[in-house]
Parts: structure tokens; C-alpha cells; sequence
């Protein structure tokens, strides 16, 4: 018998009328056996965070929750009123939250976090409990328990952090785990290990339901995968029939939208298909120099020696894990903090060394696409305010301007009718794309892109990078790129930079550094990237 | 080692505080249009001129200004806030005599406000319902009623309509019950609708989906976790409105004719007693610098993330 | 791949849509409507008052509510309704003028110390610590004790006794919208500051501020009827509220309805600019 089988389940919230309601999910179907593992994929919106609380009787107090049968072992899950739920919970099934810093009450120690289950269910004796948690904390691979076991949240790394979760989520040895992004803030190398830990669950018997965005994640552990869109089932089998013969043309344009090596110069979005890049050798013209760049914030050495050059219509692809000191090194390019040592030269000229107030006027010339789109515009102003004020700086004719923001506003793929919105009335690809048209307004030498796409989905991921390539074809842009994402780098980037601990590790080809990585921490890196089985 | 630094370095920022107002108090007294000797006497008394210069002498005021700030503070750094217009009593022993009136009153209402916004917070956060809509409407009201005029209508409908709780004077907790029930709903207001948005938060944090998943029931949730999150701005409250209390203790002593600071303070202000003004200016100032430190410390018990960002 | 094919409509009806789509509760008309009244009664209290708000008639001393005075009568028999009808205008003279006069100075004090910053700000900031050491209502009878009793002393005591709150949050604001992600961006593009002052921390750090100075109004005219109240504000006859609940006081015993009416029209006053107040703050933060 399967451990937990839900036919035909639908979700719904309720609105304030029946026109009002949210369709959350509808008509999902799927069984978890011991030892196997079900993925259920999709972006935003799609429904999948919603089925996993169902599956605990989490929903919400005004969520319908309803299926021709949902069955725990032999017990109907359909008929629990709120007491039977909270048997069920922490006992039979356990749940994983993504980690952020809060998915552990900050105030309270992770042994208190941890051993809440046993203590909430009385599953050992109240002087046993201290002892069972240290076990657990060993259990998944969290060094020194007797001394974590006090600490708080905080004081834990994120690596660390969600193996705390995981070790509070099979305290009452339940036999079915749902895992709700248990990876998706985590960098790449911590992801793997993590990635590994959960296989371990499943290997010792426990049927597990993953939950993410990520269909490369998932591709490691799952036996079954269910993709989700708008709350309906578009895709649903094993994962070769899902990656080697998708029905769904979603589930083939959501695995085409997915940035690697191999995709460069290819649309990801599958609006425009373009030729191969041109990227003819042409004699190498240095844009900006960097080098010997030196940061420290107190003790923290953040940017560590720093060299590199990049050269006119180039993209340089900048990636690390967090905190190895790319976003400051890209902030000391854009001249928003100094370096302490070294210099960077901008088509020849000194640009670092300059006092700000003559680095002003050539402020235009390097320009930045931020992560946040949504900050960095002034929540009062509209599309058009936003980049009539580039137009302003460059003191471009007043008469002309409105025309000259349509024609940037068409560049980026949006027309007439956004220019008098406001920021939060625009969807987050939208955003970014009124970003890169601020930012190319000044017409600059460089464009910085801090992370551009790390908060939007695979889809408007896939159309904002390939937005930048058209520019980049069309403008001859010359790009310095930072990205945790390996597949995003090796995508759009000419040429990589890896940085790790300050220091620049490996550089090369995108292609070369890689695929065939010299460096311990390349190799890691690497190493530990979720790649899709596609052929 | 680190906290006692800490602790250190705020006791220095308190007293630099309370020099401060000392200062400013005395730069005030100076700028005054009135002439105290008036005021000893009394606005229609005729003064000599020998009795003027006599009174001048014995209150300092015909020594140069200089020296006249050095014995100021140098008084109050021994603890003596002068000597009432007045009364001819030195301000610290008025203050001292109706301090524990005062100081009852006021930690009683800081007690009974702060229990009943955990109950109303515990009870209503993270729900929709006419429970919730009803303590909402409460807390607007205590918000915006005036306090006198609730304690107003309090003497009226429970005193004089219906006897149950005897008028004032006497010495027992009944006495006591209208007077609390006053002072402790006007600060109920805001201590709740802090302490719920705090709440409310809280119950929308990962780590509360966290501990449902392990099982526990809404209310150890709501107990356990959350309140726990609400009681840090909860204390930040309760400690600005500590010296609120004190000021709504002169309203409260008015209403029911109760002895205490704020009845002096009444009688300081309308009759220009500058002396005792000053004195319960910087004697609520020091209160304030002194809970302020105290719930400094306390949230370093209640949030560990605190204790690790000092060290 | 949804990016771009939802559906595109004029842009002003977003907001629009959201005026229509009747978020506007009952009570915020209501208090609308309580405020409108007390406006009217404030500025022609003569159309709304059916009697001389000072006219005695001791024959007709402490009688309850009736068709004839729907409030009663006080001790001296005046019209009760129509004294708190004319108490209208204080509390709105003190509340609006105590606001507006704390609010500029308020932003004038947090816009020097947040742009400027250094020691002027260091200065600033610790005078505003010390001020906000003290209640505002006892720093407040602090002021009237130097100034003397008075409508117009209760004003400028409630004033003074608000600024070092609004400076506060003025320099704080000043401080998140320097930091904000929208300042950078301006400066990457190489906006000279003072254009950058001008166009985006002014703006977002005023704009709110006027919004909260609102919720001011509601604890400035409840600030007065308490310092009436004590008998720091005008003097009898004056038909201001709290003066009228003290001077009643002594008759409550036989006359529950002179310590009822003033308390209600006070009430109503405070919390219809307090909803107010906060529906503006509300819907200006888009959360409405």
C-alpha cells in the first residue's frame, strides 16, 4: 500500500465572492511509496506550496481543500478535524521549509527547536529528550551537536540551518517528508549536500514529496515528477519521460528556458530565433582595467588583489557563492565604494582614483541593472519619469525626449501603454526591463549586472536574458555580469571570472573553465551544479 | 565582560541625559518672565524691598548666573532639588512622601494593561473575527477617549448611579479598582495594537508553519512562540509609556482626589511652583533613563540575537 | 512567458479602480461625516447651537436631557448642546494649529540634522533625545507652567511638546531614503545631489509625514481637553470641553449627563481624525 495517496485533489481559496475564488489546484493525483520520491515542480503561482501545507492540513483557514479521496495508509486525511491533524503532524508526516533565517524561531535554541516534537507528542521521557536530540543533530551531519545544540539560529550557517530543519522534521521518525524548497537559498555546494542528505532519507525507507521551482534540482532525487502550472497538472511521469519526451509544450519551453553551457547563443524563450552569435575575434580593445583592487571591511579581506580587463562588445561573467565579495567588487567598478588599493581605468582614463565630483559627469558611462528593480526606482515616479530623468543627466533635448524614451521602452519590449505606470503596478520582468532601459539610456561604456535575474522565474529569466543578448548583439554592449548561477554564467558570458574568498580563483572561456575547472573550488563548484539529464 | 561594558557606557549616556535636562531646566528657569519672589509671596503681596533682597539671598538668586548653574547641579548631584516656593519644603521630601501612592497606582495600571493586551493579543492576532473587530474598536477607543473623562464616567455610573466602588479616600483595593481601571485602559490601546501587529507578524514567520508541522496546537504556537516575538516591542512600550503613566497619573489623582505626584505637580504648575516643576521634570527623566536601561538588559534575555551582535 | 501578455490597461485606472472597488468601510464615512460636522460647528457654531452658549438661567439649573435641551443643562443652567457645540472650535484651533506648527518645525529640525548629517546632526539628535525623555503631556504643563494658562499657551505647549517626535521621524526617514536603492541609482546615473535632494528624499520623506501628521490632529485635541481639563487652558465661562467636565465635576453626583456630552464630542472628534488618519496612512502605503 502506498503511504500516502491523493486522488483528484483540488484546492481553493475563497474570496470575498464566489467570482472571487482562487483555483489554487485542481485535479492532482499522485502516490508516495516508501523509499521513492515525488517532485512537484513549478514557478510561482503554480499551486505547489499550496499542496504541500494541504497535504498537513496547513491550507489556511479559508482554503477549500477537497479530492475524491486522500488517503494516509488506510486513514482518510478527508475527514480530520484539527486534533487529528496535529497526531499526524511531526509523527507521520514531516515538513521541511525552505531555509531562511526565520524558518527556526530566532529566539529560541535549536535544541529547543528541534526537540519540540518529542516533547509536543511525549515520544521520550522529558530527561531523554536532550540526549535523543543530540543523536539527531549527529544524525544529519551537523558537527559538534552537544555545542549547537545551545546555540540559535543565527549563529548557524544556512548549510547548517536547514539540516536543523531536517533534523527537527524526522525527530518523530515519521515515514513521509515533504520538502518545500528545501534548497532554494542555499549555494550550489551547500544545495548538494543537502541534496545528498535527502537521498539518505529516502534510501532508509521514508517516501518523500519534494516541492521546487527547480526542475535540474529535482532531477537527482525524484521517481516521479509532477509539473505544475496555474494550479493543473501539465506534466506528470518518470524523470526520463519528462526530460528525454515532455508532452507538455510548457514542460519543453520551461526545460528550454533553462540556462547552461550549452545553450549559449541560443534563445531561451523561444520568441526570436537568432543565429549563432557573432562573436567574430576582433581585436581586443580594453574598456576597463581593473587592477590590484584591494577591500577590506574591518578584518574581512572582501575583494583580495583583484585583476582583470574587459573589452569592448565582451561579457564577462562574474560568479561565486554568496559572500565571497563579488557584489562589493562590483560595486567598487561602479564607483559606489573605494578600493583601498589599486585602480580601475575606464577607456583609458582613471575612473576609482577620481574625487567624486569629476567622476560625476562620467557617471553615465558605467551604469547598473541591480537585483531589485523594484528599489531602485523612486516609488513615486512613473515609467516615464524613471527614464526621462537618464535622458535628463545626459541633458538630452527636452523635445525630443519622449520619442527617444519610446524608442528605448521598445528596445526592451514594452510600448506606450507602460509609460505611465508606477513600478509596483508592473510585473517583475517588466521591471527589469524598464531597469535596462534607464540603463542604457546614458548610452554606456559598461553595464554592470548585479544578479539581474535571480528573483524572477525560469520563464521571465529566460526572456530577460535573452533580451540582454539581443542588446548585446544589436548595441555591441559591453557587460560585466555577476551571477551565483553557474548555467546563467556559462549562458551569457564570453569569458568567466570565478571568485571565491575575495580572490579571483580561475578565469578563462566559459566553456573551458567549466567544463574542464583547475581550480579545488571550480572543480567543487561544478561538481556539485544539478544538471538535467537532457541529451 | 561585553555586557557589563554595555551597561557601562548607558549609564554614562543617562547621566549625560539627565545633566542635560538639569541644564535646560535651568536655562528655562532664567528665561522666566516672572519674578519668584512674586510667586513666593504671592502675586498681590506687596514686597519690600528689604524682604525681596532677604528672599533673594536665601533662594542664591542674587549670585552671579555662573555660579548660580555650578550650585544647581552641584545641589542636584547631592540630591537636593531645591526647596518648594511654595510649600517651604525641600522638593525631595514633597516628592518622597506622594511617591508610593503614585508609584502603586502606576504599576498596577502597567499590570493590568499589559495582561490584558496578552490576552487581547493572544487571542485575537492572525484571526478574522468579531472577536478580533471588537477588541480592535476597543483599542481605538482607549486610544482616543481622554482618560479623565473615562475615569469621569467610571465615577459617575459605578460610584454615584450604581455604589459599587466607594468614591475615593478610603484605603482599601476597592478604592483602588476605579483609579487602575482609568490609567491602565488609556495606555491598554496602544500596548495591544503593538503588541498584535507584532503578533500577527510572527504567525505569518516560517518558523511558525515550522512548529505546526511538528504538531503543536494553535494556542502552545501562539504561547510558545509568538509571544514571545511580541513582547520585545511590547517592553519598548511599556517603558516610553512608563513616564506617560506618571503624567496620566496626574490626571487619574485629579479625577479621584488621590495624593500623589501628579497632585503636586498640578498644584506646582498652577501656581507656578517652578522648584517642584523642575524637581518631578528631572525626576521623570531619570525614571525614564533608568527603565530604559533596565529594558535594555531584558531584551538581551529575550532575544539571543541581541547578545551575539554586542560580543 | 506571462511577462508581457497580461492584460494591458490605461494606467491611471489602477488606482482608480482601487478607489472604486468600495475599500471605503462604513466607518470611514462615518467618521467622515462625524468630522464634517464638528467642522461646521467649529466655524458657524451658531447654525447648529440653538442657544447662547453663555446664557444663564438658574431657574432651568441641572435638568436632565429633554426635547427642549437634548443635552441637559448645567449648574447654571446653560444649554449643554450648545456649549459643546461651540467647544468645537478650540479643539479644532488647537489641534490643527498644534500640528502645523510642530510638523514644520518638526521637518525643518530632521531635514537639517538628516542631510546635513555631522555634528549638526549629532547636536540635534541628542536635544531631541533628552526632549523625548520627558511624556508629552508633562512636558507640556512644563511649558504651561512657564508660559501661563491659555488657549493659545496650550497650543504652543502641545507644539513644542510634539516637534521632538516629528523631528525624529523626519531625520529617520531622511536616512532610510538616502540609503535607498532609488538614491544609488541617481547617483550611479550622476545626478548632482542637491537635484537628487530635491527630486526624491524631499518628496518621499515629506509625503509621509503629512499623512501621520494627520493622526497628529486626533492626540493634539485630546492632549487639550486633558490640559483644560487640569485647568491649564482657558478660563471659565469658556465652553471648552474639558474645562466644562471639570467645573461639572462636582455635580455628577446629580447631573450624569454634564459629565457625559463634552467626553462624547471629544471622543467623536479624536477617533474620526484617528480613522481618518489612519485610512489616508493606509491608502498612501497602497495598502488600501
Amino acid at each position: 500500500m502506498a503511504l500516502l495517496d491523493v486522488k483528484n485533489l483540488s484546492i481553493r481559496f475563497a474570496g470575498r465572492s464566489a467570482a472571487e475564488d482562487v483555483h489554487a489546484v485542481r485535479g492532482l493525483s499522485f502516490a508516495v511509496e516508501a523509499g521513492q520520491c515525488v517532485a512537484i515542480v513549478g514557478e510561482s503561482g503554480s499551486g505547489k506550496s499550496a499542496t504541500a501545507r494541504a497535504l498537513v492540513g496547513l491550507a489556511g483557514p479559508n482554503a477549500l481543500v477537497e479530492a475524491d479521496h486522500l488517503l494516509l495508509g488506510a486513514t482518510n486525511l478527508l475527514a480530520f478535524g484539527p486534533r487529528d491533524w496535529r497526531a499526524v503532524r511531526g509523527r507521520q508526516i514531516g515538513f521541511v521549509l525552505q531555509d531562511a533565517l526565520v524558518s527556526l524561531d530566532p529566539l529560541r535554541t535549536i535544541g529547543a527547536e528541534v526537540g519540540e516534537t518529542l516533547r509536543e507528542h511525549r515520544l521520550v521521557p522529558r530527561t531523554g529528550i536532550k540526549p535523543r536530540v543530540l543523536e539527531l543533530l549527529a544524525s544529519v551531519g551537523i558537527p559538534d551537536p552537544a555545542q549547537r545544540h545551545d546555540q540559535y539560529a543565527h549563529q548557524l550557517s544556512g548549510g547548517l540551518r536547514q539540516r536543523a530543519l531536517i533534523a527537527s522534521a524526522i525527530s518523530g521518525e515519521p515515514g513521509i517528508i515533504i520538502a518545500d524548497e528545501p534548497t532554494t537559498a542555499l549555494d550550489v555546494i551547500v544545495q548538494a549536500q543537502i541534496l545528498r542528505l535527502l537521498s539518505e532519507l529516502k534510501a532508509d525507507g521514508r517516501g518523500l514529496i519534494l516541492i521546487s521551482h527547480d526542475l535540474a534540482v529535482v532531477s537527482r532525487l525524484a521517481d516521479h515528477i509532477i509539473v505544475l502550472r496555474h494550479g493543473e497538472v501539465v506534466e506528470d511521469g518518470t524523470p526520463e519521460a519528462v526530460f528525454q519526451r515532455p508532452q507538455a509544450d510548457y514542460t519543453k519551453a520551461l526545460l528550454a528556458a533553462i540556462p547552461s553551457g550549452r545553450t549559449r547563443g541560443q534563445s531561451l524563450s523561444g520568441d526570436a530565433p537568432r543565429s549563432a552569435a557573432a562573436s567574430a575575434a576582433k581585436a581586443a580593445q580594453p574598456v576597463l582595467v581593473a587592477s590590484g583592487l584591494n577591500k577590506q571591511f574591518g578584518q574581512r579581506h572582501v575583494v583580495n588583489d583583484v585583476s582583470f580587463t574587459i573589452n569592448k562588445g565582451e561579457t564577462v561573467g562574474l560568479v561565486g557563492a554568496s559572500g565571497s565579495g563579488k557584489t562589493t567588487l562590483a560595486r567598487i567598478v561602479l564607483g559606489l565604494e573605494r578600493p583601498q588599493s589599486g585602480t580601475i581605468t575606464l577607456n583609458g582614463a582613471p575612473w576609482s582614483a577620481l574625487p567624486e565630483h569629476r567622476r560625476r559627469p562620467l557617471r553615465p558611462r558605467v551604469q547598473l541593472v541591480a537585483q531589485d528593480p523594484l528599489g531602485s526606482f523612486d516609488p513615486r515616479h512613473r515609467v516615464i519619469d524613471i527614464v526621462g530623468e537618464a535622458l535628463e543627466i545626459i541633458d538630452f533635448p527636452a523635445a525630443g525626449r519622449r520619442a527617444e524614451i519610446l524608442r528605448l521602452l521598445a528596445s526592451v519590449g514594452l510600448d506606450a501603454v507602460h509609460l505611465l505606470r508606477r513600478p509596483r503596478e508592473l510585473s517583475g520582468g517588466q521591471r527589469q526591463r524598464v531597469a535596462i532601459a534607464r540603463a542604457l539610456a546614458t548610452r554606456p561604456s559598461v553595464l554592470i549586472c548585479d544578479e539581474p535575474v535571480s528573483a524572477l522565474d525560469v520563464s521571465t529569466q529566460a526572456q530577460v536574458l535573452d533580451l540582454l543578448a539581443g542588446l548585446k548583439r544589436d548595441l555591441e554592449l559591453t557587460m560585466l555580469f555577476v551571477s551565483h548561477d553557474l548555467g546563467v554564467i556559462q549562458h551569457v558570458s564570453d569569458r568567466v571570472l570565478v571568485m571565491n574568498d575575495g580572490r579571483i580563483v580561475e578565469e578563462g572561456l566559459p566553456d573551458i573553465v567549466l567544463e574542464q575547472p583547475r581550480h579545488p573550488y571550480t572543480k567543487a563548484l561544478v561538481e556539485a551544479l544539478p544538471r538535467l539529464p537532457v541529451g | 565582560m561585553t555586557i557589563a561594558r554595555e551597561l557601562f557606557v548607558r549609564i554614562l549616556a543617562g547621566a549625560a541625559v539627565l545633566w542635560a535636562a538639569a541644564s535646560l531646566a535651568f536655562i528655562v528657569l532664567q528665561m522666566l518672565p516672572s519674578d519668584p519672589v512674586q510667586v513666593i509671596y504671592g502675586a498681590d503681596a506687596t514686597v519690600t524691598p528689604e524682604m525681596r533682597d532677604l528672599i533673594r539671598a536665601e533662594y542664591g538668586l542674587d549670585r552671579p548666573i555662573w555660579e548660580q548653574y555650578g550650585q544647581f547641579v552641584g545641589r542636584i548631584l547631592q540630591g537636593d532639588l531645591g526647596t518648594s516656593y511654595q510649600q517651604r519644603r525641600s522638593v525631595v521630601s514633597i516628592i518622597g512622601s506622594e511617591l508610593g501612592s503614585t508609584i502603586t497606582l502606576a504599576v498596577s495600571a502597567t499590570i493590568f494593561a499589559l495582561t490584558l493586551a496578552v490576552f487581547a493579543s493572544v487571542t485575537t492576532a492572525g484571526r478574522r473575527s468579531h472577536v478580533r473587530s471588537l477588541m480592535s474598536a476597543i483599542e481605538l477607543l482607549s486610544i482616543s477617549t481622554p482618560a479623565f473623562w473615562i475615569g469621569l464616567l467610571l465615577l459617575t455610573f459605578l460610584s454615584f448611579q450604581w455604589p459599587i466602588f466607594p468614591v475615593m479616600g478610603d484605603n482599601s483595593w476597592r478604592s483602588m479598582v476605579l483609579p487602575v481601571t482609568t490609567l491602565g485602559l488609556a495606555i491598554f490601546g496602544t500596548l495591544s495594537q503593538v503588541m498584535r501587529a507584532e503578533m500577527d507578524l510572527a504567525l505569518e514567520q516560517p518558523f511558525a508553519l515550522t512548529a505546526r508541522t511538528r504538531g503543536l496546537s494553535e494556542w502552545s504556537v501562539r504561547w510558545r512562540h509568538a509571544l514571545r516575538h511580541a513582547l520585545i516591542p511590547g517592553l519598548t512600550i511599556s517603558a516610553e509609556m512608563f513616564g506617560s503613566l506618571l503624567a496620566g497619573a496626574i490626571i487619574t489623582e485629579r479625577v479621584f482626589g488621590r495624593p500623589g505626584l501628579g497632585r503636586i505637580t498640578l498644584q506646582a504648575v498652577t501656581n507656578q511652583d517652578i522648584p517642584v516643576v523642575v524637581g518631578v521634570v528631572l525626576f521623570v527623566a531619570a525614571i525614564f533613563v533608568t527603565t530604559n536601561i533596565a529594558v535594555d538588559l531584558l531584551y538581551r534575555l529575550i532575544d539571543p540575537r541581541l547578545r551575539s551582535a554586542t560580543a | 512567458m506571462t511577462d508581457l501578455s497580461s492584460p494591458l490597461s490605461p494606467p491611471e485606472n489602477a488606482s482608480l479602480r482601487k478607489l472604486r472597488r468600495g475599500r471605503l468601510r462604513p466607518g470611514i464615512v462615518l467618521a467622515a461625516l462625524v468630522l464634517a460636522f464638528l467642522l461646521v460647528c467649529g466655524l458657524w457654531p451658531q447654525l447648529v447651537a440653538p442657544y447662547d452658549p453663555y446664557g444663564l438661567d438658574l431657574l432651568q439649573s441641572l435638568k436632565p436631557p429633554s426635547w427642549s435641551h437634548i443635552f441637559g443643562t448645567d449648574q447654571l443652567g446653560r444649554d449643554i448642546f450648545s456649549r459643546v457645540v461651540h467647544g468645537a472650535s478650540y479643539s479644532l484651533y488647537v489641534g490643527v494649529g498644534a500640528t502645523l506648527i510642530a510638523v514644520c518645525v518638526g521637518i525643518a529640525i530632521g531635514l537639517t540634522s538628516g542631510v546635513l548629517g555631522g555634528w549638526v546632526d549629532l547636536a540635534f539628535m541628542r536635544v531631541v533625545d533628552i526632549l523625548l525623555a520627558f511624556p508629552s503631556l508633562l512636558m507640556s504643563m512644563a511649558v504651561v507652567a512657564f508660559l501661563g494658562t491659555g488657549i493659545t499657551n496650550i497650543l504652543l505647549a502641545i507644539a513644542i511638546a510634539a516637534i521632538p517626535g516629528y523631528a525624529r521621524i523626519v531625520r529617520s526617514q531622511v536616512l532610510v531614503i538616502r540609503n535607498s536603492g532609488f538614491v544609488e541609482a541617481a547617483r550611479v546615473l550622476g545626478q548632482p545631489p542637491l537635484r537628487t535632494l530635491l527630486r526624491h528624499i524631499l518628496p518621499n520623506t515629506i509625503g509621509p509625514l503629512v499623512v501621520l501628521s494627520t493622526l497628529g490632529i486626533g492626540s493634539a485635541i485630546l492632549h487639550s481637553a486633558s490640559l483644560s481639563y487640569l485647568g491649564l487652558g482657558p478660563k471659565p465661562p469658556t465652553p471648552e470641553w474639558g474645562l466644562m467636565l471639570s467645573e461639572g465635576q462636582g455635580y455628577l453626583r446629580a447631573a450624569w449627563w454634564i459629565g457625559v456630552f463634552p467626553g462624547v464630542f471629544a471622543t467623536l472628534a479624536i477617533i474620526s481624525t484617528t480613522v481618518l488618519g489612519r485610512y489616508i496612512k493606509a491608502y498612501s502605503e497602497g495598502r488600501e
